[in-house]
C-alpha cells in the first residue's frame, strides 16, 4: 500500500481544534476528494492515517505532518491541489510527498519540535524575561504522572535558542524535545517566562510550530526531508 | 471607503478573535468556516437569521434548519447565516465587552438582519429566546418593536401551542417551512422598506397559509381561570407540503469542524406518522405522512456524502422502520457506501426482528447502540397509549439482538401515563428482567448492559391526552424511586428525567399567554439552557411563578372538561378536535387504533384539510 506525507499548515480558526477534530477533518476532506484512502480493519473502518504529533489548541503551525495510506498510487500534484480545494479555511496542505518503504512510523519518529514565542506586550519584556529564564541552572516544571505529580528540569531538552529583535516586537524561537520519550510543552515554556517577571499575559499564549523534527539514521531531519 | 458599521464591524472581529475566543471554552461554536458553510453577506439583498435557541452542538444537528439553510441560501439575492445561543461562558464575555449577538458566517449583528427566525423545538428553550433577543439589543415583545428591527418570527413543532411566548413573536409559522419560504421571499421583494415596512409586510405575510399573528387575537379568561374565548381572527390552518420529492432535499448540510449531538448527513426518508401512539405530539401534528421516493432518497444520500464526506449517513423520520423500501434503499447506499468506510444508521427502530434484521444490516461498517422504546410495561397500559407492539416482540428482538453479537440495549419508557398504577410499573421491571433472561437463553454468562430511560409523562396540546394532568412532582418521585428499586439489577442502569423539568415542560406546553409574563420574569431572573440539567435553575421558575401570580398546577395537573376552551384552538394542525376525544375515549376503555395506512381512515381530519387547500 503506497503511503503519503504531507505538510499541512494549521491557521485561524482552526487553531482551535482539537487534535481529534483534526482527524475527522482530515477523514471527511479525503473522502470528499475522492482520495482512494486505505481503510483500518475491524468493527469500526476509518481512513489508515497517522498523525506526527498532536497540536495544542489555541496554537497555529505550518509544520503538521499527516501519513496517509492509499489503495493505488495517486498523482502528488494533483492529488494536493484537490485536497485543498476539499479543505475548509485554516487548514492548508503545504506538501506532498510519496514516502519510501519501510520507514519507520511517523509519530513514533517524531524527536522534536521548534516553536516561536510572541510577548503580547512586547519584544522587550520578552527580552528580559528570557534573560532571567536563561540565567536559571534548573527550568523546573511539574508534571501530573497516572499516580502522583512530578518536577522534572526541562532545560536539558532546550536544543536550541534564539530571540530574534525587531524593532519593539520580539520573537523566542526554540528546539525542543518533542515526542514519545522526551518532550517539552510549549505550555511549560510560557508557565517559566511568566514566573521571570511580574504579570501575565492573556491565554493563550502566541505560539506557533515552526518545524518538526524526526530521527532517521541517527540523524534529526524533517519528516519531508529524502 | 469603509462605512462606520464596516469599521465596527472590523473592531468586533478582532475583539472576538484575539481575546474572547481565547479564554471561552470550545471556541469553534462561534467560528463558522465550517465546510458547505456560505457566507454571502452583503451581496445579498435579503439577510435571514436562521435563529436556534441552544447551544452550537443541538441547533447543528437539526435537520429542519438544515434544509431552511439550504433552500433560502439557494437564492442569489438571500443571506441565510445561522446563529445559535452561545454558552454562559461566552455569554458572559459578551456581555461584558458590550458586544451584540451576531451571526456565524459574516458575524453580524443580528439586529441588521431583515428577518429573525427562531426554531421552536423544545418548551425548555424559551428562555433562550428572550436571551438571545436581549443579547442582540432586539425588545422581546412583538409591541415594543418598531421600523428599526427585524421581523422576529418563530416555527417548529412547538408554534401549534406556544401562547405563552406568543407575545415575543410578531409571527409564527405552523406546519412545514418549505412552501412558507416561497410566500416569504415573494414578500421581502416586495417590500419597500420605508416607514411603515413592518406593518405593511406583516399584512402582506398574514395572507400565507400556516401564517398565525399573536397580535390579531384576544384572549378572554374567566373567573376560574380558564379562557372563555380567544377571538379577532379566523383559525389558523397549518402550511402542508404535498410531496416531499416537490422540494431540493439538503444536499450541501454544513459539516461541522467540532463534534455535534447527531454527527452526520440527515437524509429525510418521510415526514409525518400515522401509528397514532396517542401522547405523540409529532405523530398527531405532521401528519399526513408524506414518503419520498427510495431513488430520491438513494440520490440525495450519494450526492450529500460527496458533498460533505460524512462517515455516517443518517436515514431520518419519525419510524425509518416504517419505510416500505428500508431494506432496499439500505443496500443500495452500503453496496455504494461501506467499501469506503462509510455507515448508514436510522434513528429510531421499533422493537421488533424485523427492526433488528435491519440493525444487522447496516452494522457492516459500524455498530451503533440498538435503542428501543417500549414506552409502558404492561400490555394493558400500551393499548391505552396505542403504542403497537407487545411483551413477545420485544423480547425476541432482544433475543436476535443478542444472538446477532449486541452486548446492550437502551430501553425508553415513560411514567405517568394516563390510567398508570403500580402494577404498570412492575411491568417495567419484568420486562427488562425479561431481557435479560435472553442473554442467558444462549448460554451466555455475565450480564448484558441494559440503559433504561424514564421520563416522566407530558401531555401535550393537539393529542388525545390534551385533557389529561400531569402526575405531581411528590408523585413522579415516588413512582421513579419505586422503579429503580425493582431495577436494581446487575448490568441494568436506569438514568431519569428530572421531574421539576417535566413538570415546567407540561405547564409551558398547555400554557396560556398568561404564562408569557412568568417566562419573562424567569429569563430576567437568570434561567437559561432550562433544558440542560447543569443549568436548570427549578429556584428561578418557581419565583418566576409567585411574582407573576401564576399557579402552575392549574396547566400541569388539572384535568379538563370535554368542553373546555384551549389555549391552542384557535390553531389547526389538521386534526380535529372531535377525532382526538374519540381517540381519548377508546384510550380510557384500553382499545387500540391500528396504522391508517392499513386499517383505513379514522377520520382524523387532516386529508380533508390537504384536499380543501389543494383545492381537489
Amino acid at each position: 500500500m503506497p503511503r503519503y506525507r504531507l505538510r499541512y499548515a494549521k491557521r485561524w480558526a482552526a487553531r482551535f481544534l482539537s487534535h481529534l477534530d483534526m482527524v475527522r477533518l482530515f477523514e471527511r476532506a479525503l473522502r470528499r476528494a475522492a482520495w482512494p484512502v486505505s481503510l483500518t480493519g475491524g468493527f469500526n473502518r476509518r481512513p489508515k492515517m497517522v498523525f506526527a504529533a498532536a497540536l495544542p489548541v489555541g496554537l497555529t503551525s505550518t509544520a503538521e505532518y499527516v501519513d496517509v495510506w492509499v489503495e493505488e498510487a495517486i498523482e502528488p500534484g494533483g492529488a494536493l491541489a484537490v485536497l485543498n480545494a476539499s479543505l475548509p479555511p485554516g487548514v492548508e496542505v503545504l506538501a506532498l510527498a510519496p514516502v519510501p518503504e519501510g520507514r519507520a512510523n511517523l509519530m513514533a519518529a517524531v524527536r522534536a519540535a521548534r516553536y516561536l514565542f510572541a510577548w503580547p506586550t512586547g519584544g522587550e519584556e520578552l527580552a528580559r524575561r528570557w534573560l532571567a529564564l536563561e540565567r536559571r541552572p534548573r527550568w523546573c516544571v511539574v508534571r501530573r504522572t497516572k499516580k502522583a505529580l512530578r518536577t522534572i528540569d526541562i532545560k536539558p531538552l532546550v536544543y536550541e535558542a534564539h530571540l530574534a529583535r525587531r524593532g519593539s516586537s520580539g520573537i523566542l524561537k526554540l528546539t525542543v524535545a518533542s515526542g514519545q520519550e522526551s518532550n517539552v510543552r510549549p505550555g511549560e515554556v510560557v508557565e517559566l517566562l511568566v514566573e521571570c517577571g511580574e504579570g501575565g499575559f492573556p491565554e493563550p499564549f502566541c505560539i506557533h510550530r515552526l518545524e518538526l523534527f524526526i530521527e532517521r539514521g541517527g540523524r534529526l531531519v524533517t519528516p519531508l526531508e529524502t | 471607503m469603509p462605512t462606520a458599521m464596516d469599521r465596527r464591524g472590523a473592531y468586533w472581529y478582532k475583539k472576538v478573535d484575539r481575546e474572547i475566543l481565547r479564554r471561552v471554552s470550545k471556541p469553534t461554536r462561534y467560528c463558522a468556516g465550517e465546510w458547505n458553510s456560505t457566507p454571502k453577506g452583503k451581496e445579498a439583498r435579503l439577510r435571514i437569521a436562521l435563529a436556534f435557541p441552544d447551544a452550537y452542538e443541538v441547533g447543528m444537528s437539526h435537520l429542519g434548519t438544515r434544509i431552511l439553510y439550504e433552500l433560502l441560501n439557494s437564492e442569489p439575492d438571500v443571506a441565510a447565516e445561522r446563529v445559535f445561543l452561545p454558552w454562559p461562558d461566552m455569554l458572559s464575555a459578551m456581555r461584558a465587552e458590550g458586544l451584540p449577538l451576531f451571526s456565524l458566517e459574516t458575524r453580524t449583528p443580528l439586529s441588521e438582519f431583515h428577518v429573525v427566525g427562531f426554531s421552536l423545538q423544545h418548551e425548555l428553550t424559551y428562555t433562550n429566546v428572550l436571551e438571545m433577543l436581549d443579547l442582540a439589543g432586539i425588545p422581546p415583545y412583538s409591541a415594543h418593536r418598531d421600523d428599526r428591527h427585524p421581523l422576529v418570527i418563530a416555527g417548529g413543532p412547538c408554534c401549534f401551542s406556544a401562547e405563552c411566548v406568543a407575545p415575543f413573536f410578531d409571527l409564527m409559522v405552523l406546519g412545514d417551512g418549505e412552501p412558507f419560504v416561497a410566500g416569504l421571499l415573494q414578500a421581502l421583494r416586495r417590500c419597500s422598506w420605508g416607514p411603515g415596512w413592518r406593518r405593511r409586510l406583516l399584512d402582506d405575510l398574514e395572507e400565507i397559509p400556516g401564517v398565525y399573528r399573536p397580535d390579531r387575537f384576544r384572549v378572554r379568561y374567566a373567573g376560574d381561570g380558564t379562557i372563555v374565548e380567544v377571538a379577532g381572527g379566523r383559525r389558523v390552518r397549518k402550511s402542508i407540503l404535498e410531496s416531499l420529492d416537490s422540494v431540493p432535499g439538503p444536499v450541501r448540510q454544513v459539516v461541522p469542524m467540532q463534534a455535534i449531538v447527531h454527527d452526520r448527513l440527515m437524509v429525510e426518508l418521510f415526514r409525518g406518522c400515522t401509528r397514532g401512539c396517542r401522547f405523540c405530539l409529532a405523530g398527531m401534528i405532521y401528519r399526513p405522512c408524506r414518503s419520498r421516493s427510495p431513488e430520491e432518497v438513494v440520490r440525495l444520500a450519494l450526492e450529500g456524502f460527496r458533498n460533505t464526506g460524512w462517515e455516517e449517513i443518517s436515514l431520518v423520520s419519525l419510524n425509518s422502520a416504517d419505510y416500505p423500501a428500508i431494506a432496499d434503499v439500505a443496500a443500495a447506499l452500503l453496496g455504494e457506501l461501506a467499501p469506503k468506510g462509510v455507515s448508514v444508521s436510522v434513528p429510531s427502530l421499533r422493537a421488533d426482528a424485523f427492526s433488528v434484521e435491519l440493525a444487522k444490516q447496516l452494522e457492516r461498517v459500524r455498530r451503533s447502540t440498538l435503542t428501543f422504546a417500549p414506552e409502558a410495561g404492561t400490555q394493558r397500559l400500551r393499548d391505552i397509549i396505542n403504542k403497537g407492539i407487545n411483551d413477545k416482540d420485544l423480547l425476541r428482538a432482544a433475543e436476535a439482538a443478542f444472538d446477532a453479537g449486541w452486548q446492550g440495549l437502551k430501553l425508553y419508557f415513560m411514567i405517568g401515563l394516563p390510567g398508570e398504577t403500580d402494577s404498570d410499573l412492575d411491568g417495567i421491571a419484568d420486562l427488562v428482567g425479561g431481557v435479560r433472561d435472553m442473554w442467558r437463553r444462549q448460554g451466555r454468562r455475565g450480564n448484558p448492559r441494559i440503559s433504561v430511560s424514564v421520563a416522566p409523562f407530558v401531555p401535550k396540546a393537539h393529542t388525545p391526552f390534551q385533557w389529561e394532568a400531569q402526575i405531581t412532582i411528590p408523585e413522579m418521585q415516588q413512582r421513579i424511586a419505586r422503579l429503580r428499586r425493582r431495577l436494581k439489577m446487575p448490568g441494568v442502569r436506569v438514568h431519569w428525567h428530572d421531574p421539576r423539568a417535566s413538570r415546567l415542560e407540561a405547564v409551558l406546553a398547555r400554557g396560556d399567554r398568561r404564562l408569557s409574563k412568568v417566562v419573562f420574569n424567569a429569563w430576567r431572573l437568570g434561567a437559561r439552557f432550562d433544558g440542560w440539567s447543569e443549568h436548570f435553575r427549578p429556584d428561578i421558575w418557581e419565583a418566576a411563578f409567585r411574582q407573576a401570580g401564576v399557579d402552575p398546577a392549574h396547566y400541569a395537573h388539572r384535568p379538563r372538561q370535554r368542553e373546555e376552551v384551549f389555549p391552542w384552538d384557535h390553531l389547526d394542525a389538521g386534526v380535529s378536535r372531535s377525532f382526538l376525544w374519540r381517540e381519548r375515549e377508546r384510550a380510557m376503555s384500553g382499545e387500540v387504533t391500528p396504522d391508517c395506512r392499513e386499517a383505513g381512515c379514522h377520520g382524523c381530519g387532516v386529508c380533508q384539510l390537504i384536499s380543501e387547500v389543494s383545492g381537489s
